[in-house]
């Protein structure tokens, strides 16, 4: 008996506290206070261009007849006509269809790079202005899978590369006998050859202002 | 259970590290297509054959005390490169024989010559006959025998030196 209403007692109370704990967690408000610019803070990404215009005959005319020791130098103009400033500008290699042309970095074709202040003037290869050696003579089979370094620094936005690049395919002495060239010919041989110029953008940097 | 809830947990605490993609400007030119001359030079019986990459060896008519003998034959440019000169080399079987040129042309069924005969090589050896020779064009040698079943190899050489120096362009 005294049992029993133990347990009715027990009962109420737990029915009791439950209630009220149900009614005051559905009294509980929050209070937050709101603030926001009144001027949208406008954010914009620079862009980062490497253009090429030819100089000349360019990379578009073929160069036939290559004997030995020549040289043919051509000339192209490098923008960078993004608004981003650019660093570190390489130049690299591809070729169509590999031959020793671009398949030896002894035998085949070498390539030199260097600017001028001004444009070339391509017909007779005269810089106007001061010329500065960027890439000494470094073999295509090389710049196939190392680009060459033509700066290091920085490429500011706007900048104008007046480059030469200059293919020579190095003096070496080989015979012919009765009809039938030697092995390992540097004779009679095409490639076709795409320069690449790549810049990579500017150091990342946090701005405090 | 308990475990990955922990794992999740010490995740989410760890600092993040965000990698980012570095932004390449890149502009290509050409293809810009380059060959290469060759210098190739043959022997042939004719000047219409085609490269033989052989040498030639040829049995010459004895000319000995007939104006009409000897054999002829001719050094063609099989080449993309103007020949300005080549090498001519013979192993005899026994003397005497001879390689001669003419400077202007042969008429080989009399075996006269309109210019100057040179003779350029007698028996065994070499020598360098300095001439130019467009691409595909040939020139015309004589050899003769001073006796019968006497043979020649004949041999036909070309090396860079014997096209154009050479030379720097622009464009």
């Amino acid at each position: 008996m005294i049992l029993s209403a133990l347990k009715k007692k027990l009962f109420v109370f737990f029915v009791v506290g439950a209630a009220a704990s149900v009614a005051t967690y559905a009294a509980v408000a929050i209070i937050d206070a709101i603030s926001y610019n009144a001027t949208p803070q406008s954010f914009s990404s620079g862009t980062l261009k490497l253009t090429q215009t030819d100089n000349g005959a360019g990379f578009t005319t073929a160069v036939s007849g290559l004997v030995p020791g020549d040289v043919v130098n051509r000339y192209a103009t490098y923008t960078n006509s993004g608004t981003l400033a650019g660093q570190a500008l390489t130049v690299s290699a591809a070729d169509g269809a590999s031959t020793l042309l671009t398949g030896d970095a002894t035998k085949g074709l070498a390539l030199t790079v260097s600017s001028c202040s001004v444009a070339w003037t391509p017909a007779s290869g005269v810089c106007g202005g001061t010329t500065t050696p960027l890439l000494a003579s470094t073999s295509l089979l090389t710049l196939k899978t190392t680009p060459g370094s033509l700066v290091t620094g920085a490429v500011s936005a706007g900048a104008v590369y007046y480059l030469q690049f200059g293919f020579t395919l190095p003096a070496q002495t080989e015979t012919t006998t009765n009809g039938t060239l030697p092995g390992g010919t540097i004779q009679g041989l095409t490639s076709t050859i795409t320069l690449t110029l790549r810049e990579t953008q500017r150091t990342a940097t946090t701005l405090n202002s | 259970m308990k475990r990955k809830l922990i794992g999740l947990a010490v995740a989410l605490t760890l600092p993040i590290s965000f990698s980012y993609a570095v932004i390449t400007g890149v502009t290509t030119g050409g293809p810009l297509s380059t060959t290469s001359l060759s210098w190739i030079a043959a022997p042939v019986l004719l000047a219409t054959d085609s490269n033989p990459g052989a040498a030639l060896t040829i049995n010459p008519v004895v000319r000995s005390n007939n104006a009409t003998g000897g054999s002829y034959f001719s050094v063609k440019n099989f080449g993309t490169s103007t020949l300005n000169s080549f090498t001519i080399s013979q192993i005899v079987s026994s003397t005497i024989v001879s390689i001669q040129m003419c400077s202007g042309v042969w008429t080989e069924s009399s075996g006269a010559c309109s210019g100057t005969i040179t003779t350029v090589l007698t028996n065994t050896g070499s020598a360098v006959i300095t001439i130019t020779l467009a691409p595909g064009v040939s020139i015309r040698l004589r050899v003769n025998a001073s006796g019968v079943g006497r043979s020649t190899t004949i041999t036909a050489a070309t090396s860079r030196s014997d096209v154009r120096s050479q030379t720097i362009v622009n464009s």
